[in-house]
Protein backbone atom coordinates (compact mmCIF):
# COMPACT_ATOMS: atom_id res chain seq x y z
CA UNK A 1 0.00 0.00 0.00
CA UNK A 2 2.90 2.31 0.93
CA UNK A 3 3.79 1.77 -3.23
CA UNK A 4 0.30 2.86 -3.98
CA UNK A 5 0.86 5.41 -2.33
CA UNK A 6 3.93 6.71 -3.53
CA UNK A 7 2.87 6.17 -7.28
CA UNK A 8 0.32 8.36 -6.73
CA UNK A 9 1.41 11.01 -5.01
CA UNK A 10 4.34 11.12 -7.58
CA UNK A 11 2.34 11.66 -10.21
CA UNK A 12 0.50 14.51 -8.65
CA UNK A 13 1.48 17.35 -10.82
CA UNK A 14 0.53 20.03 -7.72
CA UNK A 15 3.48 18.46 -5.25
CA UNK A 16 5.32 18.76 -8.42
CA UNK A 17 5.87 22.58 -7.31
CA UNK A 18 7.23 22.00 -3.96
CA UNK A 19 10.86 20.97 -5.70
CA UNK A 20 10.23 23.46 -8.32
CA UNK A 21 9.98 26.57 -6.08
CA UNK A 22 13.15 24.90 -4.49
CA UNK A 23 14.79 24.85 -7.85
CA UNK A 24 13.56 28.31 -8.97
CA UNK A 25 14.75 29.71 -5.19
CA UNK A 26 18.21 28.22 -6.42
CA UNK A 27 18.63 29.34 -9.60
CA UNK A 28 17.10 33.13 -8.71
CA UNK A 29 20.00 33.37 -6.32
CA UNK A 30 22.69 32.04 -8.26
CA UNK A 31 21.82 34.14 -11.10
CA UNK A 32 20.73 37.83 -9.48
CA UNK A 33 22.31 37.02 -5.81
CA UNK A 34 24.82 35.69 -3.95
CA UNK A 35 25.81 33.19 -1.06
CA UNK A 36 28.06 33.97 1.28
CA UNK A 37 29.04 32.90 5.40
CA UNK A 38 27.45 35.26 8.25
CA UNK A 39 30.22 36.34 10.11
CA UNK A 40 28.43 36.67 13.23
CA UNK A 41 27.23 32.99 13.29
CA UNK A 42 27.88 29.45 11.90
CA UNK A 43 25.03 30.03 9.43
CA UNK A 44 25.21 31.89 5.82
CA UNK A 45 23.94 35.28 4.23
CA UNK A 46 21.73 35.09 1.06
CA UNK A 47 21.33 38.21 -1.08
CA UNK A 48 19.26 38.84 -4.41
CA UNK A 49 19.70 41.71 -6.57
CA UNK A 50 22.23 43.29 -4.00
CA UNK A 51 19.69 43.08 -0.83
CA UNK A 52 20.47 40.95 2.05
CA UNK A 53 17.55 38.64 3.10
CA UNK A 54 17.32 37.53 6.38
CA UNK A 55 18.21 33.64 6.63
CA UNK A 56 15.62 32.70 8.81
CA UNK A 57 12.74 34.37 7.55
CA UNK A 58 13.97 32.91 3.77
CA UNK A 59 13.88 29.67 5.32
CA UNK A 60 10.44 29.98 7.18
CA UNK A 61 8.97 31.57 3.62
CA UNK A 62 10.14 28.44 2.04
CA UNK A 63 8.57 26.24 4.73
CA UNK A 64 5.45 28.13 4.85
CA UNK A 65 5.10 27.75 0.91
CA UNK A 66 5.85 24.10 0.94
CA UNK A 67 3.61 23.75 3.90
CA UNK A 68 0.91 25.48 1.92
CA UNK A 69 1.40 23.69 -1.20
CA UNK A 70 1.88 20.02 0.30
CA UNK A 71 -1.54 20.52 2.42
CA UNK A 72 -3.35 21.37 -0.98
CA UNK A 73 -1.39 18.38 -2.98
CA UNK A 74 -1.27 15.69 -0.45
CA UNK A 75 -4.62 14.94 0.45
CA UNK A 76 -6.23 14.55 -2.66
CA UNK A 77 -4.64 10.77 -2.92
CA UNK A 78 -6.72 9.98 0.47
CA UNK A 79 -10.01 11.91 -0.56
CA UNK A 80 -10.10 9.69 -3.93
CA UNK A 81 -9.41 6.63 -1.90
CA UNK A 82 -12.36 6.97 0.83
CA UNK A 83 -14.48 7.79 -2.22
CA UNK A 84 -16.71 4.15 -2.60
CA UNK A 85 -15.40 3.88 -6.35
CA UNK A 86 -11.38 3.33 -5.07
CA UNK A 87 -12.61 1.94 -1.93
CA UNK A 88 -14.00 -0.74 -3.45
CA UNK A 89 -11.22 -1.34 -5.42
CA UNK A 90 -8.54 -1.34 -2.69
CA UNK A 91 -10.55 -2.33 0.19
CA UNK A 92 -11.60 -5.57 -2.06
CA UNK A 93 -7.76 -6.38 -1.98
CA UNK A 94 -6.72 -8.22 0.77
CA UNK A 95 -5.95 -5.14 3.10
CA UNK A 96 -7.63 -4.15 6.46
CA UNK A 97 -8.88 -0.95 6.95
CA UNK A 98 -6.08 -1.21 9.72
CA UNK A 99 -3.34 -1.42 6.72
CA UNK A 100 -4.36 0.95 4.70
CA UNK A 101 -4.87 3.60 7.32
CA UNK A 102 -1.41 3.31 8.42
CA UNK A 103 0.20 2.17 5.01
CA UNK A 104 -0.96 5.49 3.81
CA UNK A 105 0.42 8.03 6.74
CA UNK A 106 3.59 6.07 6.09
CA UNK A 107 3.81 6.64 2.52
CA UNK A 108 3.03 10.19 2.87
CA UNK A 109 5.84 10.76 5.61
CA UNK A 110 8.13 8.93 2.75
CA UNK A 111 7.19 11.40 0.45
CA UNK A 112 7.30 14.37 2.48
CA UNK A 113 10.64 12.53 3.77
CA UNK A 114 12.10 12.20 -0.59
CA UNK A 115 11.09 15.73 -1.45
CA UNK A 116 12.56 17.34 1.88
CA UNK A 117 15.82 15.85 1.23
CA UNK A 118 15.65 17.22 -2.43
CA UNK A 119 15.28 20.40 -1.25
CA UNK A 120 17.36 20.30 1.29
CA UNK A 121 20.12 18.70 -1.26
CA UNK A 122 19.54 21.85 -3.82
CA UNK A 123 20.07 24.53 -0.97
CA UNK A 124 23.18 22.57 -0.35
CA UNK A 125 24.35 23.06 -3.72
CA UNK A 126 23.25 26.53 -3.70
CA UNK A 127 25.76 27.13 -0.98
CA UNK A 128 28.14 24.89 -1.73
CA UNK A 129 28.60 26.90 -5.69
CA UNK A 130 29.11 30.07 -3.99
CA UNK A 131 31.82 28.20 -1.90
CA UNK A 132 29.79 28.50 2.13
CA UNK A 133 29.29 25.29 3.30
CA UNK A 134 25.41 24.47 4.43
CA UNK A 135 25.36 24.11 8.23
CA UNK A 136 24.73 20.24 8.99
CA UNK A 137 22.61 21.31 11.72
CA UNK A 138 20.04 23.11 9.31
CA UNK A 139 19.93 20.50 7.20
CA UNK A 140 19.13 17.86 9.71
CA UNK A 141 16.37 19.96 11.53
CA UNK A 142 14.58 20.37 8.22
CA UNK A 143 15.15 17.24 7.09
CA UNK A 144 13.66 16.01 10.25
CA UNK A 145 10.82 18.37 10.92
CA UNK A 146 9.43 19.56 8.02
CA UNK A 147 7.74 15.99 7.44
CA UNK A 148 6.10 15.95 11.12
CA UNK A 149 4.83 19.73 10.45
CA UNK A 150 3.29 18.63 7.72
CA UNK A 151 1.95 15.17 8.91
CA UNK A 152 0.52 17.55 11.60
CA UNK A 153 -1.88 18.99 8.89
CA UNK A 154 -2.58 15.94 7.63
CA UNK A 155 -3.80 14.23 10.38
CA UNK A 156 -6.49 16.76 10.84
CA UNK A 157 -7.38 16.91 7.29
CA UNK A 158 -7.69 13.07 7.18
CA UNK A 159 -9.77 13.23 9.98
CA UNK A 160 -12.20 15.82 8.08
CA UNK A 161 -12.06 13.79 4.98
CA UNK A 162 -13.42 11.16 6.23
CA UNK A 163 -16.04 13.08 8.56
CA UNK A 164 -17.11 15.74 5.72
CA UNK A 165 -16.40 13.40 2.19
CA UNK A 166 -15.51 17.12 1.01
CA UNK A 167 -12.19 17.45 -0.09
CA UNK A 168 -12.54 21.21 -0.17
CA UNK A 169 -14.03 21.53 3.56
CA UNK A 170 -11.36 18.82 4.64
CA UNK A 171 -8.37 21.30 3.51
CA UNK A 172 -9.62 24.15 4.90
CA UNK A 173 -10.79 23.09 8.54
CA UNK A 174 -7.74 21.35 8.80
CA UNK A 175 -5.36 24.29 7.79
CA UNK A 176 -6.59 26.63 9.49
CA UNK A 177 -7.33 24.27 12.71
CA UNK A 178 -3.89 22.98 12.92
CA UNK A 179 -3.01 26.59 12.56
CA UNK A 180 -4.64 27.37 15.85
CA UNK A 181 -1.72 25.06 17.45
CA UNK A 182 -0.15 28.39 17.88
CA UNK A 183 -2.69 29.98 19.88
CA UNK A 184 -2.98 27.39 21.85
CA UNK A 185 0.67 26.59 22.57
CA UNK A 186 1.35 30.08 23.40
CA UNK A 187 -2.01 30.59 25.76
CA UNK A 188 -1.17 32.92 28.51
CA UNK A 189 0.80 35.20 25.95
CA UNK A 190 -2.33 35.79 23.27
CA UNK A 191 -4.30 36.13 26.76
CA UNK A 192 -2.27 38.34 28.31
CA UNK A 193 -2.10 40.60 25.30
CA UNK A 194 -6.09 40.90 25.29
CA UNK A 195 -6.24 41.58 28.91
CA UNK A 196 -7.73 38.27 29.52
CA UNK A 197 -7.21 36.51 32.60
CA UNK A 198 -10.11 34.31 32.42
CA UNK A 199 -8.81 30.90 33.84
CA UNK A 200 -10.95 29.04 33.31
CA UNK A 201 -10.37 30.19 29.48
CA UNK A 202 -6.68 29.26 29.89
CA UNK A 203 -7.72 25.84 30.73
CA UNK A 204 -9.35 25.20 27.98
CA UNK A 205 -6.97 26.51 25.57
CA UNK A 206 -4.45 24.53 26.92
CA UNK A 207 -6.45 21.47 26.96
CA UNK A 208 -7.08 22.21 23.56
CA UNK A 209 -3.51 22.07 22.89
CA UNK A 210 -3.19 18.58 23.82
CA UNK A 211 -6.14 17.85 21.38
CA UNK A 212 -4.88 19.55 18.31
CA UNK A 213 -1.77 18.23 16.30
CA UNK A 214 1.11 21.14 16.99
CA UNK A 215 2.59 22.15 13.92
CA UNK A 216 3.80 24.87 15.74
CA UNK A 217 5.37 23.07 18.62
CA UNK A 218 7.76 21.61 15.70
CA UNK A 219 7.86 24.55 14.05
CA UNK A 220 9.69 26.34 17.22
CA UNK A 221 11.70 23.07 17.74
CA UNK A 222 12.95 23.60 14.20
CA UNK A 223 13.70 27.23 14.91
CA UNK A 224 15.68 26.42 18.15
CA UNK A 225 17.75 24.24 16.45
CA UNK A 226 18.63 27.15 13.59
CA UNK A 227 19.49 28.87 16.74
CA UNK A 228 21.26 26.92 19.29
CA UNK A 229 21.83 24.00 17.54
CA UNK A 230 20.98 20.40 18.92
CA UNK A 231 21.72 21.23 22.46
CA UNK A 232 18.81 24.04 22.31
CA UNK A 233 15.95 21.78 21.59
CA UNK A 234 13.06 21.50 24.60
CA UNK A 235 12.54 18.15 25.25
CA UNK A 236 9.18 18.26 26.75
CA UNK A 237 7.93 20.99 23.89
CA UNK A 238 9.05 18.18 21.87
CA UNK A 239 7.32 15.58 23.55
CA UNK A 240 4.47 17.88 23.77
CA UNK A 241 4.43 17.94 20.02
CA UNK A 242 4.22 14.07 19.06
CA UNK A 243 1.51 14.04 22.49
CA UNK A 244 -0.55 16.46 20.65
CA UNK A 245 -0.52 14.24 17.68
CA UNK A 246 -2.48 11.43 19.37
CA UNK A 247 -6.19 12.09 19.90
CA UNK A 248 -7.12 13.65 16.37
CA UNK A 249 -5.08 10.64 14.72
CA UNK A 250 -6.69 7.82 16.79
CA UNK A 251 -10.19 9.68 16.08
CA UNK A 252 -9.47 9.23 12.35
CA UNK A 253 -8.29 6.03 12.78
CA UNK A 254 -11.79 5.00 14.66
CA UNK A 255 -13.94 6.62 12.18
CA UNK A 256 -11.73 5.31 8.98
CA UNK A 257 -12.90 1.84 11.00
CA UNK A 258 -16.26 2.68 11.18
CA UNK A 259 -17.21 3.70 7.57
CA UNK A 260 -19.25 1.96 5.02
CA UNK A 261 -18.09 1.98 1.27
CA UNK B 1 -17.33 -24.23 -0.20
CA UNK B 2 -16.29 -20.88 -1.56
CA UNK B 3 -19.31 -18.84 -0.57
CA UNK B 4 -21.49 -19.57 2.46
CA UNK B 5 -23.88 -16.50 3.77
CA UNK B 6 -26.43 -17.39 6.47
CA UNK B 7 -29.32 -14.76 7.98
CA UNK B 8 -27.81 -11.62 6.35
CA UNK B 9 -29.63 -8.94 7.49
CA UNK B 10 -28.57 -5.03 6.85
CA UNK B 11 -30.93 -1.69 6.57
CA UNK B 12 -30.62 1.46 5.09
CA UNK B 13 -32.30 4.75 6.28
CA UNK B 14 -33.26 6.57 2.91
CA UNK B 15 -35.03 9.72 2.85
CA UNK B 16 -37.98 10.67 4.68
CA UNK B 17 -38.65 7.93 7.30
CA UNK B 18 -38.41 4.85 4.24
CA UNK B 19 -35.82 2.44 4.73
CA UNK B 20 -34.44 -0.61 2.51
CA UNK B 21 -33.49 -4.19 3.95
CA UNK B 22 -31.95 -6.85 2.75
CA UNK B 23 -32.38 -10.73 4.41
CA UNK B 24 -30.41 -13.19 2.77
CA UNK B 25 -31.47 -16.35 4.50
CA UNK B 26 -28.91 -18.30 2.66
CA UNK B 27 -26.81 -18.25 -0.59
CA UNK B 28 -23.82 -20.71 -1.32
CA UNK B 29 -21.43 -21.01 -4.10
CA UNK B 30 -19.63 -24.28 -4.99
CA UNK B 31 -15.82 -24.46 -6.31
CA UNK B 32 -16.02 -24.24 -9.88
CA UNK B 33 -19.15 -23.05 -10.33
CA UNK B 34 -21.35 -19.93 -11.95
CA UNK B 35 -23.62 -18.54 -10.02
CA UNK B 36 -25.95 -15.40 -11.10
CA UNK B 37 -27.69 -12.96 -9.20
CA UNK B 38 -30.28 -11.44 -11.08
CA UNK B 39 -33.00 -8.80 -9.98
CA UNK B 40 -34.43 -5.54 -11.02
CA UNK B 41 -32.27 -2.08 -9.81
CA UNK B 42 -32.36 -1.14 -6.65
CA UNK B 43 -33.20 -5.09 -5.53
CA UNK B 44 -29.65 -5.24 -3.25
CA UNK B 45 -27.59 -6.90 -5.61
CA UNK B 46 -24.53 -5.16 -5.05
CA UNK B 47 -25.03 -4.22 -1.77
CA UNK B 48 -25.10 -7.67 -1.01
CA UNK B 49 -21.87 -7.83 -2.68
CA UNK B 50 -20.10 -5.42 -1.15
CA UNK B 51 -21.56 -6.80 2.56
CA UNK B 52 -19.65 -10.26 1.37
CA UNK B 53 -15.98 -8.35 1.28
CA UNK B 54 -16.72 -6.02 3.89
CA UNK B 55 -17.39 -2.87 2.14
CA UNK B 56 -20.65 -3.05 3.73
CA UNK B 57 -21.29 -4.28 7.10
CA UNK B 58 -23.91 -6.92 7.87
CA UNK B 59 -26.53 -6.32 10.59
CA UNK B 60 -26.03 -9.37 11.21
CA UNK B 61 -25.36 -13.08 10.13
CA UNK B 62 -22.38 -14.73 9.35
CA UNK B 63 -20.65 -14.95 6.12
CA UNK B 64 -17.78 -17.76 5.09
CA UNK B 65 -15.54 -16.91 2.08
CA UNK B 66 -13.26 -19.07 0.69
CA UNK B 67 -12.82 -20.78 4.36
CA UNK B 68 -12.87 -17.98 6.27
CA UNK B 69 -14.92 -15.01 8.13
CA UNK B 70 -15.31 -12.75 5.76
CA UNK B 71 -14.15 -10.04 7.59
CA UNK B 72 -10.66 -11.22 7.75
CA UNK B 73 -8.44 -9.72 5.34
CA UNK B 74 -7.02 -13.36 4.94
CA UNK B 75 -10.46 -14.47 2.80
CA UNK B 76 -9.78 -11.92 -0.03
CA UNK B 77 -6.23 -13.64 -0.29
CA UNK B 78 -7.82 -15.66 -3.63
CA UNK B 79 -10.94 -13.41 -4.32
CA UNK B 80 -11.12 -10.61 -7.08
CA UNK B 81 -13.31 -7.81 -7.42
CA UNK B 82 -15.47 -5.54 -10.01
CA UNK B 83 -17.63 -2.78 -8.81
CA UNK B 84 -20.13 -1.90 -10.77
CA UNK B 85 -18.98 2.00 -10.37
CA UNK B 86 -15.30 2.35 -9.83
CA UNK B 87 -12.53 5.24 -10.18
CA UNK B 88 -8.82 4.42 -11.05
CA UNK B 89 -6.45 7.47 -11.05
CA UNK B 90 -7.32 9.14 -13.89
CA UNK B 91 -3.47 10.26 -14.83
CA UNK B 92 -2.54 6.39 -14.88
CA UNK B 93 -1.67 4.68 -18.03
CA UNK B 94 -3.55 1.43 -18.27
CA UNK B 95 -0.20 -0.13 -17.66
CA UNK B 96 0.71 2.33 -14.72
CA UNK B 97 -2.82 1.37 -12.77
CA UNK B 98 -2.38 -2.12 -13.51
CA UNK B 99 1.54 -2.32 -11.73
CA UNK B 100 -0.19 0.02 -9.03
CA UNK B 101 -3.14 -2.43 -8.22
CA UNK B 102 -0.81 -5.65 -8.58
CA UNK B 103 1.11 -4.38 -5.84
CA UNK B 104 -1.72 -4.64 -3.22
CA UNK B 105 -2.15 -8.51 -4.28
CA UNK B 106 0.28 -11.41 -3.10
CA UNK B 107 -1.70 -13.92 -6.12
CA UNK B 108 -0.42 -11.58 -8.82
CA UNK B 109 2.12 -13.50 -10.65
CA UNK B 110 5.63 -12.70 -10.49
CA UNK B 111 6.12 -12.07 -14.43
CA UNK B 112 3.18 -9.01 -14.23
CA UNK B 113 4.31 -7.29 -17.47
CA UNK B 114 3.98 -11.19 -19.16
CA UNK B 115 -0.04 -11.40 -17.34
CA UNK B 116 -0.49 -7.77 -18.69
CA UNK B 117 0.08 -8.88 -22.26
CA UNK B 118 -1.53 -11.84 -21.99
CA UNK B 119 -4.75 -10.15 -20.92
CA UNK B 120 -4.20 -7.66 -23.57
CA UNK B 121 -4.27 -10.27 -26.05
CA UNK B 122 -7.54 -11.96 -24.75
CA UNK B 123 -9.26 -8.78 -24.61
CA UNK B 124 -8.02 -6.63 -28.17
CA UNK B 125 -6.46 -4.26 -25.83
CA UNK B 126 -4.10 -1.94 -27.58
CA UNK B 127 -4.68 1.25 -25.30
CA UNK B 128 -2.02 0.27 -22.66
CA UNK B 129 0.14 3.37 -22.72
CA UNK B 130 -3.13 5.26 -23.36
CA UNK B 131 -4.25 7.56 -19.93
CA UNK B 132 -7.28 6.21 -18.00
CA UNK B 133 -8.65 9.65 -18.60
CA UNK B 134 -8.81 9.47 -22.48
CA UNK B 135 -10.57 5.92 -22.50
CA UNK B 136 -13.91 5.93 -24.06
CA UNK B 137 -16.49 3.87 -21.61
CA UNK B 138 -15.84 0.65 -23.16
CA UNK B 139 -11.76 0.63 -22.74
CA UNK B 140 -12.51 1.86 -19.37
CA UNK B 141 -14.77 -1.64 -18.11
CA UNK B 142 -12.40 -3.44 -20.23
CA UNK B 143 -9.26 -2.17 -18.41
CA UNK B 144 -11.03 -3.03 -15.18
CA UNK B 145 -11.90 -6.30 -16.05
CA UNK B 146 -8.19 -6.09 -16.92
CA UNK B 147 -7.15 -5.01 -13.43
CA UNK B 148 -9.78 -8.28 -11.88
CA UNK B 149 -8.42 -10.74 -13.74
CA UNK B 150 -4.30 -9.87 -13.10
CA UNK B 151 -4.42 -12.08 -9.98
CA UNK B 152 -4.09 -16.01 -10.01
CA UNK B 153 -7.77 -16.11 -7.58
CA UNK B 154 -10.20 -18.33 -7.09
CA UNK B 155 -13.26 -16.67 -7.10
CA UNK B 156 -14.12 -13.35 -9.17
CA UNK B 157 -16.92 -11.09 -8.28
CA UNK B 158 -18.24 -9.26 -11.12
CA UNK B 159 -21.01 -6.33 -10.50
CA UNK B 160 -21.84 -5.88 -14.12
CA UNK B 161 -19.00 -6.77 -15.56
CA UNK B 162 -20.37 -5.89 -19.30
CA UNK B 163 -21.62 -2.19 -18.88
CA UNK B 164 -20.29 -0.64 -21.97
CA UNK B 165 -19.18 -3.32 -23.61
CA UNK B 166 -19.77 -4.12 -27.69
CA UNK B 167 -20.67 -8.18 -28.36
CA UNK B 168 -16.83 -8.48 -29.52
CA UNK B 169 -15.52 -7.93 -26.70
CA UNK B 170 -18.10 -9.80 -24.08
CA UNK B 171 -17.30 -12.45 -26.16
CA UNK B 172 -13.64 -11.97 -25.91
CA UNK B 173 -14.09 -11.76 -22.34
CA UNK B 174 -16.83 -14.86 -21.63
CA UNK B 175 -13.98 -17.02 -23.77
CA UNK B 176 -11.43 -15.74 -21.17
CA UNK B 177 -13.47 -16.67 -17.91
CA UNK B 178 -14.46 -20.09 -20.10
CA UNK B 179 -10.48 -21.02 -20.40
CA UNK B 180 -9.74 -20.27 -16.70
CA UNK B 181 -12.72 -21.79 -15.77
CA UNK B 182 -11.08 -24.98 -17.43
CA UNK B 183 -7.85 -24.57 -16.59
CA UNK B 184 -7.57 -23.51 -12.84
CA UNK B 185 -11.61 -24.12 -11.84
CA UNK B 186 -12.77 -20.79 -10.88
CA UNK B 187 -15.93 -19.61 -9.42
CA UNK B 188 -17.49 -17.01 -10.65
CA UNK B 189 -20.51 -14.85 -9.26
CA UNK B 190 -21.83 -12.47 -11.82
CA UNK B 191 -24.62 -10.14 -11.13
CA UNK B 192 -26.21 -8.45 -14.62
CA UNK B 193 -28.90 -7.24 -16.27
CA UNK B 194 -28.29 -8.42 -19.58
CA UNK B 195 -29.69 -12.08 -19.54
CA UNK B 196 -28.52 -12.86 -23.14
CA UNK B 197 -24.93 -12.92 -21.04
CA UNK B 198 -25.67 -15.57 -19.01
CA UNK B 199 -28.12 -17.73 -20.53
CA UNK B 200 -25.88 -20.50 -21.47
CA UNK B 201 -23.04 -19.61 -18.76
CA UNK B 202 -24.72 -20.08 -15.69
CA UNK B 203 -25.13 -23.45 -13.63
CA UNK B 204 -27.11 -21.38 -10.57
CA UNK B 205 -29.50 -18.75 -10.36
CA UNK B 206 -30.48 -16.38 -7.70
CA UNK B 207 -33.70 -14.60 -8.23
CA UNK B 208 -33.83 -11.19 -5.80
CA UNK B 209 -36.21 -8.58 -5.29
CA UNK B 210 -36.42 -5.98 -2.59
CA UNK B 211 -33.28 -7.51 -0.49
CA UNK B 212 -35.34 -11.22 -0.38
CA UNK B 213 -33.69 -14.13 -2.66
CA UNK B 214 -37.15 -14.94 -4.48
CA UNK B 215 -35.82 -18.03 -6.05
CA UNK B 216 -33.12 -20.43 -7.19
CA UNK B 217 -32.73 -22.23 -9.79
CA UNK B 218 -29.93 -24.42 -11.32
CA UNK B 219 -29.38 -24.10 -15.41
CA UNK B 220 -30.88 -27.79 -15.71
CA UNK B 221 -34.07 -26.68 -13.65
CA UNK B 222 -34.48 -23.47 -15.62
CA UNK B 223 -33.84 -25.28 -19.09
CA UNK B 224 -36.32 -27.74 -17.83
CA UNK B 225 -39.09 -25.51 -16.75
CA UNK B 226 -38.53 -22.09 -18.87
CA UNK B 227 -36.25 -23.02 -21.68
CA UNK B 228 -33.99 -19.24 -21.25
CA UNK B 229 -33.13 -17.18 -18.32
CA UNK B 230 -35.07 -14.31 -19.82
CA UNK B 231 -37.92 -16.05 -19.52
CA UNK B 232 -36.81 -17.67 -16.19
CA UNK B 233 -36.84 -14.05 -15.30
CA UNK B 234 -39.68 -12.23 -16.97
CA UNK B 235 -41.60 -15.32 -14.88
CA UNK B 236 -40.67 -13.76 -11.76
CA UNK B 237 -40.39 -10.29 -12.58
CA UNK B 238 -43.24 -9.19 -15.37
CA UNK B 239 -46.06 -7.04 -14.18
CA UNK B 240 -48.75 -7.40 -16.73
CA UNK B 241 -50.66 -3.74 -17.32
CA UNK B 242 -53.80 -3.72 -15.38
CA UNK B 243 -55.76 -1.45 -17.76
CA UNK B 244 -54.67 -4.47 -20.63
CA UNK B 245 -55.27 -7.58 -18.78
Amino acid sequence: MIRYTLRTLLKNKTLWAWPGIFMLFVVAITVWGGVSADPSSYSYAINLGGLPLPTGIVINQLVSITILISIIGIPTHFSENIKPERASLLLSKPLSRSELFFSDFMGVFTFCFAYTVISVLLLAVLTTVHGVLFPLHHAIAIIVFLPLILLTYYITIVLFLILTNSYLGAVILGYFLTDFSALFLNADQFLQMFGLTDTWFETLLQILAYLIPSSEAFQQIMSQIFDSGFSGVDISLLGFAFVSCVPLALLAFYQFRKKQF
Amino acid sequence: MILQAENISKTFKKSGSNSFHLNIDHLEIKEGSFTAILGPNGSGKSTFLKIILDLLFADSGNISLMGNNHEDKQARAKVSYLPENYSFPEYFTVKQMLHAFADLKESTPGQIDRKINELANAFNVNYLNKRIKNLSKGMRQTSALMHTFLADDQFYILDEPFNGLDAVQKKAIMDYIFRLQQERNISILITTHILSDIDKTCDTLYLINDGRIINSASKKEIQKQFGSVEDYYLNHFETKDPAIS
